[in-house]
């Protein structure tokens, strides 16, 4: 009898599971592919950069109101562009198991939970139901949220708050706002300078230029803010020899208001 | 250029480092063990997302409550140098991905001139904002925090943008020098044993992920923080 002969025994795989499992090949992206994504985020970055040179443009120049969300959508959803090119083709999303997408998409649904949930309960800090008023007291160490506690050590010394809120008790918004105030009276004290003095180097160091073509002429107009003269007239204004009082102030008011 | 490098580098007797890897034995194949590095790899980096979001989110709830002392912050930022950076981020991860592409086609020598140039463009990137943005804005008085000095704020809480911006852009850099670091490692192993080639080159598969998450979050970086107005 022919004894069955030897079994080719590969000491890579000892168990012969080579032919099992699936054998897609690594995936390896063309040079063309690569050049391509690298030349269109190029492209995209400069133009992040023009669009928002662009909404700068119209905002001072031609006095276009364009809300402020505007800048943060045309900013971000061309960096989505980008960051799914870089996802995709860079890092092999596109040509591999699936599972990493899904990773990577739930990490993204984490992210989004993250900013929805803490805006959501920003928003809403100073919210307090009807029926939660009388029972509202401070929580936790007995700090209240809302305000602060009116002495900070910074610098090595106790800074007093001076914001006081309507009703004349001490309120604070965080430790910045008293922080650059303690700096600009130090700055002034050290320094000895005048107000004006200190505005005209604060004006430089934030390159804050005056400009006084801020007026509407033939090629432009500007957005002006503020009641005109005539909407302050009443009708009692009309009556009993007002008339040239009232078109002096609405004249006085027109010039005066911006 | 793929002709197959059997170089015998110092310390690399015989065949070269990738044709002489042995897969762990635990794993079926050697394809398994890359899927499964791979897999790890991949929550790692949805962690470091995560790390990432934290700080979009700082960013996200200040700009909301403070918005005119963001953008005031924002026009100390230089564009150009801010639009280098992204441009010296982009050059790296197409680097980086070549490299990737050269090791699965044995291509040992543009492998590590990628490698190389791709560490070069980290330290480029470090180098300009460290040279441009840091340092003259440390001096300045400028900087995060409780150590904000400058007493020529813009507005009232233009230290919170700035502590923003040191966070985010600081943790960031931060991850540049480890991926420049993992990236060097890298090279290291194929200078000494021509570590990656066609059936292994999961440490250098890996590396380049992580770059490219740093870049993406560059990518993101860079509008939210220099392109305000």
């Amino acid at each position: 009898m022919q004894a069955q002969p030897a079994q080719t025994f590969d000491p890579n795989d000892p168990h012969g599971f080579a032919e099992l499992g699936e054998h897609h090949g690594h995936h390896i992206t063309s040079t063309r592919t690569l050049v391509v994504v690298i030349l269109t985020l190029v492209v995209l970055t400069a133009l992040t950069v023009v669009t928002s040179s662009i909404e700068t443009y119209l905002v001072k120049e031609m006095g276009w109101m364009l809300p402020e969300w505007v800048n943060i959508a045309v900013a971000m959803s061309i960096a989505l562009v980008k960051g799914t090119l870089v996802l995709l083709i860079f890092m092999a999303l596109r040509y591999e198991n699936p599972l990493y997408s899904i990773i990577f998409l739930f990490c993204m649904f984490a992210f989004a939970l993250f900013l929805g949930l803490t805006g959501m309960d920003l928003d809403n800090r100073g919210l307090v139901y009807d029926w939660k008023v009388d029972s509202q007291q401070t929580g936790g160490t007995g700090v209240n949220m809302m305000h602060p506690p009116s002495t900070i050590h910074v610098l090595g010394e106790t800074i007093e708050f001076h914001d006081l809120n309507s009703t004349g008790e001490k309120v604070g918004f965080g430790f910045t706002g008293p922080l650059a105030e303690e700096l600009k009276k130090r700055y002034i004290a050290q320094t000895g300078i005048t107000e004006a003095e200190y505005q005209r180097r604060w004006a430089e160091a934030n390159h804050i230029h005056e400009h006084h073509d801020d007026l509407p002429n033939a090629d432009r107009s500007v957005t002006r803010t503020g009641l005109s003269g005539a909407l302050d007239a009443t009708a009692s204004d009309d009556h009993g020899g007002h008339d040239d009082h009232g078109a002096d102030d609405g004249h006085a008011k027109d010039a005066g208001g911006h | 250029m793929s002709t197959i490098d059997t170089s015998t580098k110092a310390g690399a007797p015989g065949e070269p480092g990738w044709k002489r890897y042995k897969f762990a034995d635990h794993f079926r194949n050697a394809e398994d063990e890359f899927d499964a590095c791979k897999l790890g790899f991949w929550l790692f980096l949805a962690t470091e997302v995560l790390l990432f979001s934290g700080l979009f989110c700082a960013y996200a709830m200040f700009r909301m409550k403070y918005p005119e002392a963001f953008a005031a912050g924002s026009h100390h930022l230089d564009v150009k140098y801010g639009g280098i950076n992204t441009l010296v981020l982009l050059v790296s991860s197409f680097t980086v991905a070549m490299s990737i592409r050269c090791a699965q086609l044995n291509n040992q020598k543009w492998l590590r001139i990628n490698l190389i140039i791709t560490i070069l463009c980290a330290f480029l990137f470090f180098f300009i904002k460290l040279a441009f943005e840091y340092i003259p804005k440390w001096s300045q008085g400028i900087r995060p925090g409780i150590l904000y000095s400058n007493p020529f704020a813009g507005h009232p809480q233009e230290p919170t943008w700035w502590s923003v911006y040191y966070g985010a852009t600081g943790i960031h850099a931060l991850h540049v020098l480890i991926g420049a670091a993992l990236l060097i490692w890298c090279l290291v192993r194929s200078f000494r044993s021509n570590q990656y080639g066609p059936t292994h080159y999961t440490m250098l598969e890996n590396a380049g992920l992580y770059w490219h998450l740093v870049d993406v979050i560059w990518i993101f970086l860079f509008p939210l923080l220099y392109l305000i107005h």
